[in-house]
């Protein structure tokens, strides 16, 4: 087992259909160091596709990576789970993902690295596809644009060589978002294939959400354009009484959920109601493009 | 049976005006039930309440309580209206009539339309205290929610906020 300094373990040949390396070799390194306190359990080992998610995208890395490790913290790397998995241990503490990121690049800074959060069940091969087809070498990263508010999502995103000094730096000053630094690094931002594809999975409810929709298949789910009212304390918590936004929630409960997690509401779903297009509707109602959708704080009247 | 009759206002209601609404040769009762802004609420002075109304849905439920009433009940006509906006102490925040053939059915309506109306109605609550915080009521104490400065202060669930009068008029008797 590898000690906290360490390492990474070459485990297999590179696969066949591996991308030739131009220049350095291009690795991937897949982010499980989370401590998914929100989640209460470990995010890095929730099962979306029959094994611990980590392990699932570290899987998919390979065959578009030259070498694809996985990204802990130094307390884990005992974890049974793990056992004759590349590593790459936290060299850095307490940065959060900009640690991990940060410490593989330290690692082998010759690489790029192509980096996924853990907590993304609807990444496929062809969201990697994509990305990697898109890649600017010349760029010091190129990332999906979020198609929530049009800023770089760095835990699905290919990191050059380049990168590690603006790393350096960011963590030097005790900046842990790398948004912020692929933000100001002008990284190559495109369009990704599915508003969905890089919803991520924080809450329990949100697991349990991103299971039915694959269990559905419909991960591939059209984005549409809803609008949301704000009343009361949700429209304090939000700053305003309305919003207009792509969404690929298939049902006004994952529309909350995702809004939930975006805005930091603090109600849960259970003590609310909610409209569509001016009447109430089960959770499970189906979404569609224009909707005008509300959430129905407690209510009192009289 | 009568139609039902559901308004929002953001103008003072005219309490005459509504229970003209439920004139009927074949009513020989009305019972209305009239909420008012009271000055006090868990032991703190009240300056006044705002009340946040969602308009549509608020009408749409309110014409459904209306039509469960009628269902219900033998009423000859039922209606309800409710504030929206800036109200003060003694203000009517919510009317409610409802007219019957005899006094019974108007009693029993009356009493279920505002209790539905308090329960399902998008309407909500803010009180202004007299030492100038302010609170949405029944949004403290919920599950996860982390009450600020100005949600702190009320205690959990706030039943009846506001404090009614019942009246009948021209019960016949038979």
């Amino acid at each position: 087992m590898s000690g906290p300094e360490a390492v990474a373990r070459q485990v297999r040949a590179r696969r066949a259909g591996a991308l030739p390396s131009e220049g350095g070799p291009l690795y991937g390194l897949v982010l499980a160091g989370g401590k998914s306190r929100r989640m209460g359990r470990p995010k890095w080992a929730l099962e979306y596709h029959g094994e611990a998610h980590a392990l699932h995208l570290r899987e998919m890395l390979t065959e578009h990576c030259e070498l694809a490790f996985l990204s802990l913290r130094p307390d884990q790397a005992a974890e049974p789970g793990v056992a004759g998995v590349p590593l790459v241990v936290d060299a850095v503490e307490d940065l959060g993902p900009l640690g991990g990121i940060l410490s593989a690049m330290r690692l082998h800074p010759g690489a790029a690295w192509l980096v996924l959060a853990c907590d993304l069940p609807f990444v496929s091969h062809a969201t990697l596809q994509h990305l990697l087809a898109r890649r600017q070498r010349a760029s010091l990263a190129t990332a999906y644009r979020s198609p929530q508010d049009g800023l770089p999502e760095p835990l699905c995103a290919i990191y050059e060589p380049s990168a590690l000094r603006r790393l350096e730096e960011a963590a030097g000053d005790g900046r842990r978002c790398p948004r912020k630094v692929l933000i100001d690094a002008g990284a190559t931002l495109i369009d990704s294939l599915d508003a969905r594809e890089l919803t991520n999975a924080n809450l329990p409810t949100e697991y349990e959400l991103a299971l039915a929709s694959l269990a559905r298949g419909d991960r591939m789910t059209q984005a549409k354009s809803v609008t949301i009212d704000y009343f009361a304390v949700l429209r304090e918590a939000r700053g305003e009484a309305r919003e207009t936004l792509e969404t690929a929630a298939a049902t006004a409960a994952e529309l909350y959920e995702e809004l939930r997690a975006r805005h930091g509401f603090p109600l849960p779903r259970s003590v609310l109601r909610v409209a569509v297009n001016d009447d109430f509707v089960p959770w499970e109602h189906e979404l569609r493009g224009g909707d005008r959708v509300s959430f129905i704080p407690p209510v009192a009247g009289g | 049976m009568g139609a039902g009759l559901v308004a929002i206002a953001r103008e003072p209601i005219d309490v005459r005006a509504w229970e003209h609404a439920l004139d009927d040769p074949r009513s020989g009762a009305i019972v209305a039930f009239e909420g008012r802004v009271r000055d006090h609420s868990d032991g703190r002075s009240v300056a006044g309440l705002s009340y946040e109304v969602y308009d549509a849905l608020a009408l749409r439920e309110g014409e459904r309580i209306l039509a469960e009433a009628r269902a219900r009940f033998a009423i000859t006509g039922a209606a309800l209206v409710h504030r929206a906006g800036d109200l003060d102490i003694g203000d009517c925040a919510v009317w409610v009539g409802a007219a019957a053939a005899h006094r019974d059915a108007a009693f029993d309506a009356c009493r279920y339309i505002i209790d539905e109306v308090k329960a399902r109605l998008p309407v909500w609550k803010r009180e202004r205290f007299v030492d100038g915080d302010a609170v949405w009521v029944g949004a403290d104490g919920l599950p996860g929610c982390q009450a600020g400065a100005s949600l702190s202060t009320m205690a959990a669930a706030v039943p009846d906020r506001a404090s009614g009068h019942v009246s009948t008029a021209t019960d016949d008797g038979r």
